[in-house]
C-alpha cells in the first residue's frame, strides 16, 4: 500500500482526470444543456488539454508548485465557471502543499478539503444550493472520516467517491439556488446538477478506480 | 449545424481578427487576441471602463467599445468567461490614471474572473470598481433581484457610464451613473428557436414549432416557462407588463425603450412588437423619449426578442443623448 506520494503520482492523476473529462464530454454537455448554456463539455476538453500539457512538461518536484501551475494553466485555458472553480481549487490545494515534495496519506484530505472550501467561497455557494459543492463537501468529509477511523487508503478513497455520488443524487430532486441553473426555478428540480456531475467524474479519476 | 465558419475552434479568434481589420480606426488588440481596446487607448485623465464576457452576443460585449462608451473588453470563448489574465491586460492598457470601472453581466464565471483581475490590478495600484448588470426580471423574483442575470439592458448602463466618463466624471460619479441607469431599467425576453455553440455542434435546446420559451436568457439557458407560441401583441404585452410592474413605472414617467432581436428575428417583427409596446405606454400615460429597435444583445442565431425599459430623469436623459460612436452603436 502506498504511504507517500510524489509529484509523478500527482501528474499521473492529472492525466487520468484529463482522460476521464474527454471520455465524458458528451455527457457533461448534455447535463449542461438541460439547465445551463451547454458549454461544460467544451470546458472539460479545454481543461483536459491544460492538465495534459502541465503533466507532460512539468519538472517541478514541489507538489504545491505543480498544483498551482496546473491551476494557472486551467484558468488560462478554460475560464468558464466550472473551469475557474477548478482553477481556484487547484490553486488552494497548491497553497497547502507548497514546499512539499512528498505527501503523506494524512495530507490528502487536507488538500481535498481546501479545494472544497475554495469552491464554497469563490463560488459563493453553500451545501444544499445544488452546486459542485454538494458532491465535493461530502466527499471530503467521508474521506477524512474513513482515514481517521483507520481505514486503508483504498477503502477511504472508495468511500469518498461513493459520498460524491450520493451527494450528487441527494440534490438532484432539489431546486438549484446558485449559478445558471437557479434561473430555471422549479424546472431545475429532478435534473442532475452539471457541477456535481463534473465533480464525480474528476474525483473518480483522481482515485483511479 | 449550419454556420458560415471555418474550424469551430477558430470561431472567436477569426471573428476578432475580422472585426479589428474592419475597424482599425476604432479598435485594437491589447497585446493578445482576446483583449480588445479603443484604438486610441489609454484616454489619459479619463476614468476607463471595461467589460467582458463570452462571445456569441454581438454587439454585446465588445461592440460597445468606442468613444463615449467603453474603453476595453475581455473576450471569452462562446458563452464562456474570458480569463482573469485577459481582463488584467485590458485593464492595464486602458487605465488613464483615474481608475477603471468593470461593468458586466452577473454570471458566476465572469464574476470570479473579474474579481481576481481586480485583486491583481490593485496590486499594481490601479483602482478598480465593479458594477454588476442584473436586469432580467425573468431570472429571479424581485425579492431576489441580486441573483438576476444581465442581458440587453447593459447597453444602457454602458452608455450612461461612458457618457459620464467622457464628461470628466470621477470614478465615484461614473459608478453612480451606471448604477443609476441600472436601478431604473428592467428587461425580459422570449425565444422561439435555439442556438448552437460552434464547438458543441448541436442546439442548446429543442423547441417545438408551436412553442416559445418565456424568460429566455442570452445563452440559450432555458427560461422559466415553455408555452404555446402567442401573437406579437400578446408577447409584447406580457413582456411590457412584467417589466413595467417590476420597475414600478407610473403615469407621467418618461422612458427609453429597447426592443432587441436575439439574432434571427427580423427587424420587421421587432417593429411589430414595438408598435404594441408603444400603444401600451401611451395607454398608461408613459412618454417615450427615445426608442431603440434592432440588435443590441444577441444569442447568435436564436430567434426571439427582449424588451428593456429605462426610466429617465434629467441626468439619465443627458447621458443617453450624449454623443457616442462604436462600430455597432452611434449617437451623433
Amino acid at each position: 500500500m502506498t504511504t507517500e506520494f510524489e509529484a509523478a503520482q500527482v501528474t499521473a492523476a492529472m492525466t487520468r482526470v484529463a482522460a476521464a473529462l474527454r471520455a465524458n464530454q458528451e455527457t457533461l454537455t448534455e447535463l449542461d444543456q438541460a439547465v445551463g448554456d451547454g458549454d461544460l463539455g467544451v470546458t472539460a476538453v479545454k481543461l483536459a488539454e491544460a492538465l495534459e500539457t502541465v503533466a507532460g512538461k512539468s519538472e517541478v518536484a514541489d507538489i504545491g508548485k505543480l498544483l498551482m501551475e496546473a491551476g494557472m494553466a486551467v484558468n488560462r485555458a478554460a475560464p468558464s465557471t466550472m473551469g475557474t472553480l477548478t482553477a481556484f481549487a487547484l490553486l488552494q490545494a497548491g497553497r497547502i502543499a507548497t514546499g512539499k515534495e512528498k505527501l503523506a496519506v494524512a495530507d490528502l484530505p487536507l488538500l481535498l478539503n481546501a479545494a472544497a472550501t475554495s469552491v464554497e467561497t469563490r463560488g459563493k455557494a453553500h451545501v444544499g444550493d445544488k452546486t459542485a459543492l454538494d458532491a465535493l463537501r461530502p466527499a471530503a468529509q467521508a474521506f477524512a472520516a474513513a482515514l481517521a477511523a483507520g481505514e486503508p487508503l483504498a477503502a477511504a478513497a472508495a468511500a469518498m467517491v461513493a459520498a460524491a455520488r450520493d451527494g450528487r443524487d441527494r440534490v438532484t430532486p432539489l431546486r438549484s439556488k446558485v449559478g445558471r441553473a437557479a434561473w430555471l426555478g422549479e424546472r431545475s428540480e429532478g435534473k442532475v446538477d452539471p457541477g456535481c456531475g463534473f465533480a464525480v467524474v474528476a474525483l473518480t479519476a483522481i482515485v483511479g478506480a | 449545424m449550419k454556420k458560415l465558419i471555418n474550424r469551430p475552434e477558430d470561431f472567436v479568434s477569426e471573428m476578432l481578427d475580422g472585426l479589428v481589420k474592419a475597424h482599425p480606426d476604432q479598435l485594437a488588440f491589447a497585446g493578445e487576441p482576446a483583449a480588445i481596446v479603443r484604438a486610441d487607448a489609454p484616454a489619459q485623465g479619463k476614468v476607463a471602463l471595461a467589460t467582458g464576457g463570452g462571445s456569441g452576443h454581438l454587439p454585446v460585449f465588445l461592440g460597445y467599445v468606442g468613444r463615449g462608451l467603453l474603453d476595453g473588453c475581455a473576450v471569452g470563448d462562446v458563452f464562456s468567461s474570458p480569463s482573469s489574465e485577459t481582463m488584467l491586460n485590458v485593464t492595464r492598457r486602458i487605465h488613464g490614471g483615474k481608475g477603471v470601472v468593470y461593468i458586466y453581466g452577473n454570471y458566476s464565471g465572469d464574476v470570479m474572473n473579474f474579481d481576481m483581475a481586480s485583486e491583481m490590478a490593485s496590486m499594481e495600484d490601479i483602482e478598480v470598481r465593479t458594477v454588476l448588470v442584473r436586469d432580467d426580471v425573468a431570472s429571479a423574483p424581485a425579492a431576489e433581484a441580486a441573483r438576476r442575470r444581465g442581458v440587453a439592458g447593459m447597453a444602457f448602463a454602458f452608455k450612461a457610464a461612458g457618457a459620464k466618463a467622457d464628461a470628466g466624471g470621477s470614478l465615484d460619479e461614473v459608478v453612480a451613473a451606471a448604477e443609476r441607469a441600472l436601478a431604473n431599467l428592467r428587461t425580459m425576453g422570449v425565444a422561439l428557436s435555439p442556438c448552437t455553440v460552434p464547438r458543441v455542434g448541436k442546439p442548446t435546446f429543442s423547441i417545438g414549432e408551436g412553442e416559445m420559451e418565456i424568460g429566455m436568457g442570452i445563452h440559450g439557458e432555458p427560461g422559466a416557462k415553455r408555452e404555446p407560441l402567442a401573437t406579437a401583441d400578446e408577447v409584447a404585452t406580457r413582456m411590457a407588463e412584467a417589466v413595467l410592474t417590476d420597475l414600478g413605472a407610473r403615469a407621467g414617467d418618461r422612458v427609453a425603450v429597447m426592443v432587441n432581436g436575439l439574432g434571427a428575428t427580423p427587424a420587421e417583427e421587432l417593429y411589430i412588437l414595438y408598435r404594441r409596446v408603444h400603444a401600451l405606454l401611451v395607454e398608461r400615460r408613459i412618454s417615450v423619449h427615445r426608442a431603440y429597435v434592432g440588435e443590441f444583445a444577441t444569442s447568435m442565431e436564436m430567434a426571439g426578442a427582449s424588451l428593456t425599459v429605462l426610466r429617465l430623469d434629467d441626468e439619465l436623459t443627458r447621458l443617453l443623448d450624449a454623443p457616442a460612436r462604436s462600430p455597432f452603436f452611434c449617437r451623433a
